[in-house]
C-alpha cells in the first residue's frame, strides 16, 4: 500500500515537473520564435524589397496582360522556392478546399495550406488577422456572403479582383468584377407522399395551409439566409412579388402598416410559417422522413446524400409550371486574391487553376452527387440532372453586394428578426 | 528603509506568497488585458457597426452599439435581442444548474454515503453526459423523442418504437434545454460535491449520531454546510457553462422561438459585432455576480476542515428496503441517458437512411469505406481511412495532455497557496481572477485571443495558442479542485512536517499532493476531458494543420453528414475513456474513483 502511494507521488511530483519544464520550454521556445524574427529582420527587409519590386513588377503585367500562362506558372513557382517564402494559404467556407489544393500541388508542384470554417467566423478571422497586418494569413479567399464580402472586405480594399486574362472570353461577364468561381442554390424542396403537389405560387407559402410545415436553417447560423429574406425587399423583388400576388388572388396586395412594400409583407407572413432547424442536411434527411407536404428550403445537393429518400421529395423549380415569383435563392462564392498577399504570383495562379475546369471538378464536381455547384466557367457542364446557370438565375433571388448594405442600413434585419417571434 | 526590505523579505519567505505574487501578475496578463479588450470592443465602431449604424466611421469609439441593444424601440429591438433572451439565458442556465446540483448532488451522496447497490456502474457512467459534446446529447434527445405530431414529423426512436407521441414542449423548448444541460454539468456536481463527502471527517457526524441527533437534521446542520462550498462552486460552474452554451438552444430551442443571449450574440457577430460583444459582456458580468455572491457566501464562514490528521471510518446509511428500489431506478436512468446515446451513436454512425433501422440499410463504410465507397456531400471514405482524421486525432490528444498538465498543475499550486494565505487581499484577488476565464463566453474568448495571436507572429495560427487558450480556459476547474482539495486539508499536517525542517518541496510532493490525490487527479481530468469536446474556443484558432476533432466534427455535423458526425462523436467519447481508464490503472485515481467507486 505504502510503495503504492510512494509510486503515485513520484508520479505526481514527476506530472508536475514535466508541466512546469512544459512551461519553462514553452518560455523558452516563445524566447526562441521572439528572438527569430529579431534574427530575420535583416532577411525579411531584403525580402520586403524584392516583394517590392515584386509587386511593381506585378502590376505592370497585370496592366498589360502581357504574361503568358507559362510565364505565370514559372513565377509562382520561383516564389514558392524563393528564400523566406511564407505558406501559401487558402481560405474557405468549405472543407473541400483541401481537395483543390491537393490538386493544385499535383499540377504544379506547389504546396499550400487552408483554414476552412463554413459561418461567420472565416470573416473574423480574416479580417482581425489583415487588421493586425499578420503575415501567416490567407492568399486566396473564397468567401460567400456578399453583404460581408462587400461590407468587410472590398470596402476596405482587403482583397483584389483577379480575372485571369487566359479565361476572360469563358467566364460570363457578369461575374467577373467580382470574380464569382461558383454559385450554390438554395431551393424549396418537398415531401411528395401523401399526394401533396407543390406549390403553384410563392405567396402559397404563407397562407394557413403550411403554418408550421415549412423548415429553413435557423438565420442565426447562415447569414446567406438572411440576405435572400433581406433581398425581398428591393425594389425589383417587391415588385414580382406583387404581381405573383396579384395573380394568385386577383386583387393587389393591402400591405400592413409596418410593411413598406410587398417584400415585407412576404416576409412577415412567410416566417409566420417558418420552423427552423438546426442545419440543411438535418432538414433535407428530416424532410424526407417526415409528413407530406412539408417543404423546405435548403442546398440542392442535399438531394443526393445517401442518407436523404431522394424518390420522397420534389423540387418545386421543375414543377410545371414553376411557382409564381420564385423557387428559391442562389448566392456566389467570391474568389479574391488578398491584397497584402505575398504570394501574388500563387495567388494568381490559383485562382486561374480553380476556374479551370480541372481545378474545379478537383473539388466541386468530384462525383455524380455533387449538383447544386455552378461554376462560372460556361465550358463546365452541369451534372447530369441538375440544370445549367442560367436557368437557375431565372428563377432564384440573388444577392445583389450594393442593395444589401443599403437594405442592413435601412434596418431590413430588424424587421426580419421581428418577424420570427 | 531596512524595515520595508526586512518585510518584503519575510513576504516572500514564504512560499504560498511567492506563488500568489506571481500567478497575480499572470493572470493579470492572461485575464484581465482579454477582458479590457471585451469592454473596449463595446465602444469601437467595426466594419459590421459601420453598416447599420449610420453616420460612423470603422475605428471611431461610440457609445452607438449601447444605444442601439439597450434602449431602441422600434420593432421591440431591444425587447428581442436583448431583455428576452437575457431573461431566458438567466431562467436556462438558473434551472439547469439547479437540476445538475440536485441531481448530482444526490447521486453523490448515495454513492459516498449509503449502500447503494452498483456504485461501479454508477460512478463509471455517470460523468459520460460530460464527455459527449453537449449538442450530441441534444441531438439525442430529438433522435429519442420527435415524432408525428412534432417539427417536420419525421418519426424518433420511442416513437417507432412504442407510438407513443411526446408532446412538442417535450420535444423543444425550455423543458428539454434544462434536462439536457442538467445532465450535462450534472458530473460537475457529482465530482465536487462527491469529493468532499468521501473525504470528509465522519467525526462531527459521528458526534451529532451519538447525540441522537436526527438523520434529517445531521443532513441539513452537517453534511451540507460542510459541502456548501463545492454546491457554491458547482452552481457557478454549471450556471456559467450553460449561460455561455450555444448549440443546445440552436438544436432545441430554435425551432420554437426560445432565444437566448448566445444565439443572439451569434447573430449579431456578423451584423453588429459591437453588439455581440455587449452581449458577451452581459454574460461576464452575470457570471460575477454569481462569483461575488458565491465568496460573499464562503468568504463570512469559517473554514470547516474536512480532513486531519486523524483517520475515521465513514458510517453508510443503510438504505434498508428502499435501496433495490433506488439502485434500480438509477442504474435504468443511466442506462438510458449514459449508455443509449453511445448506442445511438453507433447504430446511426452506419445507417444509410435515416430512420431505416434495417440491416440491409446498414453498413460499416462511414468507418473503414475505401474512397468511393459512400457519398455525402463532405467526404466518401471512411473516417478511419482518412488522413486528416488522424492528424486531427494527435492535435486533439496534444492539446488537451498539454492544458490538463498546465491547467492542473498551476490549479494545485494556486489552491494551495490561496488555502495558505486565506484571508488575504492577495488570496482573493488571484481565487477571483483564476476564475474569470471561465465567466468569458468561449466563442469571444477565442475572438480576443485571436485578435491577440494575430499581433504576435509567433503565435498566430500556431498550436501553442490554441494550448494557451484551452489552459486559460480551463484553470477554473483545476483551481477549484485544487481549492477545494486544500480546504480540506487541515494546515496541522503540514505545520508537523515544518516544524521539522521539511523543505516546502517534499511537503507538498510527499504529505499534500498524496493525501489529496483524489481531489487533484480529477482536476487534471476535468481540463482533458473538457478540452477534447470544446469546439467554440478553438475554432477560430485552428489552422489546417492543428484541426481537432471537435473542428471536423462541427463541419461533418455543419454540412449534414450525420454518420461522420455520430462516428467522430463516438470516437471522442471512447478516447477520454480510454484515457480515464489508463489513468485509473496506472495510478489508481480517476474521475470516477475520486469519488468513491472503490
Amino acid at each position: 500500500m505504502r510503495k503504492t502511494k510512494r509510486a503515485l507521488a513520484c508520479m505526481l511530483a514527476a506530472a508536475m515537473l514535466a508541466s512546469l519544464t512544459a512551461c519553462g520550454s514553452k518560455e523558452a521556445s516563445n524566447d526562441a520564435t521572439t528572438a527569430a524574427p529579431a534574427g530575420t529582420t535583416a532577411a525579411e527587409a531584403a525580402k520586403e524589397e524584392t516583394t517590392e519590386a515584386a509587386s511593381a513588377e506585378e502590376t505592370k503585367a497585370a496592366s498589360d496582360d502581357e504574361m503568358t500562362l507559362d510565364e505565370l506558372i514559372k513565377a509562382a513557382q520561383d516564389e514558392a522556392s524563393a528564400p523566406g517564402a511564407g505558406s501559401f494559404m487558402v481560405y474557405a467556407p468549405t472543407s473541400r478546399i483541401a481537395k483543390a489544393l491537393d490538386a493544385f500541388k499535383e499540377t504544379y508542384g506547389i504546396e499550400s495550406e487552408y483554414y476552412n470554417e463554413s459561418g461567420q467566423d472565416l470573416y473574423t478571422k480574416l479580417t482581425t488577422e489583415l487588421e493586425a497586418n499578420t503575415k501567416d494569413t490567407a492568399d486566396v479567399v473564397l468567401m460567400q456572403d456578399s453583404y460581408l464580402f462587400q461590407t468587410q472586405l472590398v470596402n476596405y480594399d482587403y482583397v483584389t479582383n483577379y480575372v485571369p486574362p487566359y479565361l476572360a472570353d469563358v467566364i460570363i461577364e457578369e461575374d467577373q468584377a467580382p470574380l464569382v468561381c461558383y454559385y450554390y442554390n438554395k431551393l424549396f424542396i418537398y415531401n411528395n407522399t401523401d399526394g401533396s403537389e407543390g406549390i403553384t405560387n410563392i405567396w402559397q407559402l404563407t397562407e394557413d395551409a403550411f403554418k408550421g410545415k415549412l423548415f429553413m436553417k435557423d438565420i442565426s447560423k447562415e447569414s446567406v439566409n438572411k440576405n435572400f429574406l433581406a433581398m425581398l425587399t428591393s425594389d425589383a423583388w417587391a415588385q414580382k412579388l406583387a404581381d405573383a400576388y396579384k395573380e394568385q388572388y386577383g386583387a393587389d396586395i393591402t400591405l400592413d402598416e409596418d410593411c413598406e412594400n410587398a417584400g415585407y409583407q412576404f416576409i412577415k407572413n412567410l416566417l409566420a410559417n417558418v420552423t427552423f432547424g438546426s442545419g440543411d442536411g438535418d432538414i433535407a434527411t428530416e424532410l424526407s422522413n417526415g409528413l407530406g407536404g412539408n417543404m423546405g428550403l435548403f442546398v440542392y445537393s442535399k438531394l443526393r446524400d445517401d442518407s436523404v429518400d431522394q424518390s420522397k421529395l420534389s423540387v418545386v423549380a421543375y414543377g410545371e409550371p414553376q411557382p409564381a415569383g420564385f423557387s428559391g435563392f442562389m448566392y456566389p462564392m467570391y474568389l479574391q486574391m488578398v491584397t497584402s498577399t505575398d504570394r501574388p504570383y500563387t495567388a494568381k495562379l490559383f485562382i486561374y487553376f480553380l476556374m479551370t475546369e480541372d481545378g474545379f471538378k478537383s473539388a466541386f464536381q468530384t462525383k455524380a452527387a455533387d449538383i447544386g455547384t455552378y461554376s462560372t466557367n460556361t465550358t463546365i457542364a452541369p451534372l447530369e440532372g441538375d440544370k445549367d446557370l442560367a436557368f437557375w438565375k431565372e428563377c432564384l433571388v440573388r444577392e445583389d453586394p450594393v442593395y444589401l448594405p443599403e437594405a442592413y442600413a435601412g434596418g431590413v434585419l430588424d424587421f426580419i428578426t421581428y418577424c420570427t417571434q | 528603509m531596512n524595515k520595508t526590505k526586512n518585510k518584503v523579505r519575510a513576504f516572500f519567505s514564504k512560499p504560498a506568497n511567492v506563488i500568489l505574487a506571481l500567478f497575480a501578475a499572470l493572470l493579470v496578463l492572461l485575464t484581465l488585458y482579454p477582458l479590457c479588450e471585451l469592454v473596449h470592443h463595446t465602444f469601437v465602431v467595426h466594419a459590421t457597426d459601420a453598416t447599420v449604424l449610420p453616420g460612423l466611421k470603422k475605428g471611431e469609439l461610440t457609445t452607438a452599439s449601447w444605444k442601439k441593444l439597450l434602449f431602441t424601440e422600434s420593432h421591440k429591438y431591444s425587447l428581442i435581442n436583448f431583455y428576452r433572451p437575457m431573461f431566458n439565458s438567466v431562467l436556462l442556465a438558473t434551472l439547469s444548474a439547479l437540476f445538475a446540483l440536485v441531481f448530482g448532488g444526490t447521486v453523490a451522496w448515495l454513492v459516498t454515503r449509503s449502500n447503494l447497490k452498483g456504485k461501479k456502474f454508477i460512478s463509471t457512467v455517470f460523468i459520460f453526459p460530460y464527455i459527449m459534446p453537449s449538442w450530441t446529447l441534444a441531438l439525442f434527445w430529438l433522435n429519442m423523442f420527435k415524432n408525428p405530431g412534432v417539427g417536420t414529423g419525421s418519426p424518433g426512436f420511442v416513437y417507432s418504437l412504442t407510438g407513443l407521441m411526446a408532446p412538442e414542449w417535450f420535444v423543444y423548448g425550455l423543458l428539454p434545454m434544462v434536462i439536457v444541460s442538467g445532465l450535462h454539468y450534472a458530473p460537475f456536481a457529482y465530482i465536487f460535491i462527491g469529493g468532499i463527502l468521501r473525504n470528509m471527517d465522519a467525526n462531527l457526524e459521528e458526534a451529532a449520531t451519538i447525540l441522537k441527533t436526527k438523520r434529517t437534521r445531521i443532513l441539513l446542520k452537517i453534511t451540507l454546510p460542510i459541502v456548501k462550498p463545492a454546491i457554491l462552486s458547482t452552481f457557478l460552474l454549471a450556471f456559467a457553462s450553460v449561460m455561455g452554451s450555444y448549440a443546445v438552444p440552436i438544436y432545441l430551442g430554435s425551432p420554437v422561438n426560445f432565444y437566448v443571449l448566445t444565439t443572439k450574440m451569434k447573430t449579431l457577430q456578423t451584423t453588429a459585432i459591437g453588439q455581440a460583444y455587449i452581449i458577451a459582456l452581459v454574460m461576464v458580468i452575470a457570471g460575477a455576480l454569481i462569483m461575488m455572491a458565491n465568496s460573499l457566501l464562503t468568504g463570512t464562514r469559517k473554514s470547516y476542515t474536512t480532513v486531519t490528521g486523524k483517520s475515521s471510518q465513514i458510517s453508510l446509511v443503510d438504505l434498508k428496503g428502499a435501496n433495490p428500489v433506488i439502485t434500480a431506478v438509477l442504474c435504468l436512468l443511466l442506462f438510458f441517458v449514459c449508455i443509449m446515446p453511445l448506442f445511438s451513436f453507433a447504430l446511426e454512425s452506419v445507417i444509410i437512411k435515416a430512420g431505416d433501422y434495417s440491416l440491409s440499410n446498414m453498413t460499416l463504410n462511414y468507418w473503414f469505406g475505401a474512397s468511393g465507397s459512400v457519398s455525402t456531400t463532405v467526404g466518401d471514405t471512411g473516417i478511419l481511412r482518412d488522413p486528416a482524421i488522424w492528424s486531427a486525432i494527435q492535435t486533439s490528444l496534444k492539446l488537451s495532455v498539454c492544458c490538463a498538465l498546465i491547467a492542473g498543475s498551476c490549479g494545485v499550486i494556486i489552491g494551495y497557496a490561496v488555502v495558505r494565505r486565506r484571508g488575504t487581499k492577495l488570496s482573493q484577488w488571484v481565487s477571483g481572477l483564476s476564475f474569470f476565464p471561465y465567466l468569458i463566453p468561449a466563442m469571444a474568448f477565442g475572438a480576443i485571443y485571436l485578435a491577440i495571436a494575430s499581433s504576435f507572429s509567433f503565435l498566430a495560427n500556431s498550436f501553442l495558442v490554441l494550448v494557451l487558450v484551452g489552459s486559460v480556459k480551463y484553470l477554473p476547474f483545476a483551481t477549484k479542485s485544487g481549492t477545494n482539495a486544500m480546504l480540506q486539508l487541515s494546515a496541522e499536517i503540514e505545520e508537523a512536517a515544518t516544524i521539522f525542517g521539511v523543505s516546502w518541496w517534499k511537503r507538498m510532493t510527499k504529505i499534500i499532493i498524496p493525501i489529496q490525490k483524489a481531489s487533484i487527479i480529477s482536476g487534471f481530468l476535468l481540463p482533458f476531458t473538457s478540452c477534447m469536446r470544446e469546439l467554440s474556443l478553438f475554432v477560430m484558432l485552428v489552422s489546417s494543420k492543428t484541426q481537432t476533432l471537435t473542428t471536423m466534427l462541427m463541419t461533418y455535423n455543419e454540412k449534414g453528414a450525420s454518420q461522420y458526425g455520430n462516428a467522430i462523436n463516438l470516437l471522442i467519447i471512447v478516447l477520454v475513456l480510454a484515457i480515464n481508464f489508463a489513468v485509473n490503472k496506472l495510478t489508481g485515481a480517476s474521475i470516477d474513483k475520486g469519488v468513491g467507486g472503490n
